[in-house]
């Protein structure tokens, strides 16, 4: 087991060291650089900058450099903690923007796939024991509207019914807004919990449905075997027969799907945290890639595919744990 | 809208007295006992608690005086919205501090005046203009503010090669860079190499004007032998510093990166009202990114932001319509000049570019576009139909030209198609070039939200009377690329400069190779008789007396727009939004980009919140 883990950290790597040079290659793609998008935006505001200016901020930047040197000079910072600067925020170290948005980010994601998780598999046990009945109609219909409603029309309906409806001054955010630039502290994670769960509605809603309807097929499939028959004929409870035989063994496909749910919850956390307006790594990300901010975009990147391999990993582990069938070596 | 024109009138009225060559515009001064000194309780505060001296020991000898429509109340925080990347700008613009300034809210309402400086003098001839600045006038942390400090900046950082700041073009005269000469303290000259009576005007156009010597002097390898070019280069922007230490209404406080920016009012500010209250009233001014324009459109329905008139749009009108019975905000309405495609007179393609330097092409280019449907579907009938003609807002309006070969007319546009020898050939319906090959032109345009549908209906009526546009629709970064260099044929933008031509000339004429970059060669080979008479008038404009060079422009706007050298849809009314709560906001600006593109001659330090934000 414990091989399994090293072994794994090992590639996780190996792994970190080609995403970071293909997203680093990545942004380079599109035509142009920071100082063309610079430049262009100068334009659309109206106060163009002089050719001169926008050389020599190439030249500061080592824009004109090949880019297998400007990834050299990124990377050899890494041991230092130094991942660059954000040339669209003002030259601000990359790692003082990304590490407190990283924090909220994985606040947001991970407190979204608990509750989906926690909602879902019961939703989905109740419906399974509730098969073709009313309760199992009602959850069926309810997790096809939303599974099928994007989860950016979400936020945006959030939004409208929260601004027009009950007319709301905040127009988005994570906390309140006298907050913003204040390191974390009791106030600011009360004022934070608080506007947490519209964004994880709107980011775990599709989530939540997909799973429930899963975890009911799972219930049904196991509900079906002998076993439960067994344990039934036994005289045991059938509150015992559903949680502690059927649902231990349902709930193993679920696990090893967080590996494929976490991707869809970061995802979906950049759409909406642009639409809610969150201070999350999301919309950060979304206008590095725009303003080709590659420092800033290459570390976000590399911070998203983080999240994703430990969350393997951990998924990996847990199954192992839950189900002892399941031996690695 | 009729009262364009009659602004227009008024100019002509305003700019009359620079006729004489001899120009003479100066403050009234203000006598110190006719003022209360009254201040912020946030100053008062701390002038008690001994951490600032007292207002009178504060303010210049001669502060400039604004008259405000109604005495504000000081203090409380304005919060306003920005969208897109790098709002760096923001800031910078609500505290900027000009040599002179046009007429608020409206500077074709009236002439140039006095900012920062308050008077000015040319000579005979015009080849100098000496500015006179305010004694006792001081910098955000009170040191004093002097003519070395603007000496500074232009010797040492526009003209220093060292330093990535170039001198601004408008600053050049005859072909070149002016030179400014210190007189004593308080006084600065402007030399030319010929007349340049614009120069008052040019002055308002140009943000940064000084820096604070005692502060990036300190950074300067010239007066610091430990400094480096490098370090001085790195901390040129705003928020390094420099924004800290200024002469604008309110200095950086805090900037956190992404969420918001935050200026708290500059204590030694040098304006007063007419009651002798120290601007500004607001005693913040709070700046907080949002993602896109609907956020902030949003943001000001809701309340979250107090005002916006740079996000915003006709694209919000209805938003703005309907929940105005419900909120607390007023819509205004500022004058922005629309869509206008450009014709590359130098692209590659021999037979695009014989068609496109056909004026009559041009002509049925223009007159088979239909304007009012553009009006009706994408400005909410807030259009007022231009041609390639000078604005209405400028001095230089003229209502024929603007409206020659702006009437929709197919059967005239067909009639000049067949002139140019432009006809369908093989009989498929599309006209082919005069030799005979297929004739298509590419117009690129941006992902713009406005312009992209505009340019689509454009396409359909073109087609129409026979031509074949393609349109290229790209990120606004590769269009962008592409203007640069030759290989378009009709590129889509805003139409950018005809309120103060003289102001940017290299978008009209070659002031130096390569310009405009619509006719690259525009300086040794001018592609027709025409463009290279209406060159030569906006190329001597400058050195002339008001009065000539006033004619001479009007010449070439004729010329221009006769030739139709570019097609323009025409000027619209443009809402912004903006909270009642907000006191001395005009419902009405214009936005002429040469005077800053957010804050046309708006001033921000004269508005004041009747009550304080709840959040």
């Amino acid at each position: 087991m414990l091989s399994f883990v090293i072994r794994r950290l090992l590639l996780m790597i190996l792994m970190m060291i080609v995403i970071s040079m293909v997203s680093f290659v990545i942004i380079q793609l599109p035509p142009g650089d920071w100082v063309t998008s610079y430049a262009a935006h100068l334009r659309a505001i109206s106060s163009p900058a002089s050719e001169a200016t926008l050389e020599a901020l190439r030249e500061r930047y080592g824009l004109g450099e090949p880019v297998w040197r400007q990834y050299l000079f990124w990377v050899s910072g890494f041991p230092r903690g130094d991942f660059g600067i954000a040339m669209s925020m003002q030259d601000t170290p990359v790692a003082d923007l990304v590490l407190p948005r990283f924090g909220m980010s994985l606040l947001l994601s991970l407190s979204t796939l608990v509750v989906v998780l926690g909602l879902a598999i019961p939703f989905g046990i109740i419906a399974a024991v509730n098969r073709n009945g009313p309760i199992d109609y009602l959850f069926s219909t309810v997790a096809f509207f939303a599974l099928s409603i994007p989860s950016f029309i979400v936020a945006l309906g959030i939004l409208f019914i929260s601004v027009f409806y009950f007319g709301a001054v905040s127009i988005g955010g994570l906390y309140d807004a006298q907050y913003m630039g204040e390191p974390m502290n009791w106030a600011k994670f009360k004022s934070t919990l608080e506007h947490m769960p519209g964004p994880m509605l709107a980011i775990g809603l599709g989530g939540l449905a997909g799973t429930m309807r899963i975890m009911r097929g799972n219930m049904l499939d196991v509900l079906s075997q002998q076993f439960i028959e067994t344990a039934r004929a036994k005289g045991l409870r059938e509150r015992v027969v559903v949680v502690k035989h059927a649902a231990r063994l349902a709930v193993n496909p679920i696990i090893s799907r967080v590996g494929i749910h976490l991707p869809e919850i970061i995802g979906g956390e950049v759409i909406v945290s642009v639409i809610l307006g969150l201070p999350t790594l999301g919309p950060l990300f979304l206008r590095a890639v725009l303003a080709q901010d590659m420092y800033l975009a290459g570390t976000i990147i590399m911070l998203f595919a983080l999240i994703l391999l430990i969350g393997n990993l951990l998924a990996d582990l847990v199954l192992a744990w839950s189900d002892p069938r399941i031996t690695y070596n | 809208m009729r009262y364009l024109s009659a602004f227009a009138a008024t100019l002509a009225g305003a700019y009359c007295l620079t006729a004489g060559g001899l120009v003479l515009a100066a403050d009234t001064p203000l006598a110190p006992d006719d003022w209360a000194h009254k201040e912020s309780p946030m100053l008062r505060e701390m002038v008690d608690a001994g951490q600032l001296p007292p207002l009178e020991e504060r303010l210049p000898a001669n502060p400039a005086v604004v008259q405000v429509e109604e005495i504000g109340t000081f203090g409380d925080t304005m919060v306003n919205g920005v969208a897109f990347l790098r709002n760096e700008y923001i800031p910078n613009q609500i505290a900027k501090a000009t040599l002179t300034t046009p007429t608020f809210p409206l500077p074709s309402e009236g002439p140039i005046l006095p900012n920062v400086a308050s008077g000015w003098e040319y000579n005979e001839d015009g080849t100098e203009i000496t500015f006179t600045l305010r004694e006792g006038m001081k910098w955000s942390d009170g040191e004093p503010f002097t003519a070395d400090d603007i000496v500074f900046f232009w010797e040492d950082i526009l003209l220093d090669e060292n330093v990535t700041r170039t001198p601004p073009l408008v600053l050049a005269a005859g072909g070149e860079m002016a030179e400014l000469e210190k007189i004593d303290d308080y006084a600065i000259r402007f030399k030319f190499a010929v007349p340049y009576y614009f120069a008052n005007t040019a002055l308002a156009t140009l943000d940064d004007i000084a820096w604070p010597k005692h502060i990036v002097g300190e950074m300067h390898p010239k007066y610091n032998s430990e400094a480096t070019y490098e370090e001085l280069n790195e901390n040129l922007l705003y928020f390094l510093g420099r924004g800290k230490v200024s002469i604008g209404a309110w200095v950086l406080e805090e900037y956190v990166p992404g969420e918001k920016f935050v200026l708290v009012r500059n204590p030694y500010y040098w304006k007063v009202d007419q009651d002798g209250n120290q601007l500004p009233y607001f005693d913040r001014v709070e700046i907080r990114e949002v993602e896109d324009r609907q956020s902030v459109a949003l943001g000001n329905v809701s309340g979250e932001f107090d005002s916006d008139g740079m996000w915003v749009g006709v694209q919000h009108l209805q938003l703005f319509l309907s929940e105005k019975e419900n909120r607390q905000y007023d819509i205004g309405y500022s004058s922005v000049a629309g869509m206008a495609m450009y014709f590359n007179y130098d692209v590659e393609d021999e037979t695009v570019r014989e068609v496109l330097r056909d004026a009559n092409f041009r002509r049925a280019f223009s007159v088979a576009i239909n304007r009012d449907d553009i009006n009706f579907v994408s400005f909410n009938d807030l259009l007022t139909t231009r041609g390639w003609a000078w604005s209405p807002l400028s001095q230089y309006y003229d209502e024929e030209a603007a409206g020659s070969y702006v009437e929709h007319d197919e059967d005239r546009a067909r009639e000049l198609l067949d002139e140019a020898g432009i006809v369908d050939a093989d009989g498929d319906g599309m006209r082919e070039a005069p030799d005979g090959s297929e004739l298509q032109i590419i117009v690129d345009v941006s992902q713009h939200d406005l312009y992209v549908p505009i340019t689509e209906m454009i396409r359909e009526q073109l087609a129409d009377v026979g031509i074949d546009l393609v349109l290229n629709v790209q990120h606004q970064d590769l269009i962008e690329e592409r203007r640069l260099g030759r290989d378009w044929h009709v590129h889509v933008w805003d139409l950018y400069g005809t309120e103060v031509p003289l102001a940017n000339l290299s978008l009209w004429v070659p002031v130096s190779d390569g310009q405009p970059y619509w006719h690259q060669e525009a300086a040794s080979a001018p592609f027709s008789p025409e463009f290279a008479e209406y060159s030569d008038l906006l190329l001597s404009a400058p050195a002339l007396p008001n009065v000539e060079a006033k004619a001479a422009i009007k010449q070439a706007g004729d010329i221009m727009s006769e030739n139709v050298f570019g097609v323009y849809i025409g000027d619209y009314e443009r809402p912004f939004i903006k909270s009642d709560r907000l006191g001395n906001m005009p419902d009405r600006y214009a936005r002429i980009q040469e005077f800053g593109s957010n804050m046309p001659a708006f001033r921000y330090d004269q508005v004041f919140g009747r009550w304080d934000r709840e959040n």
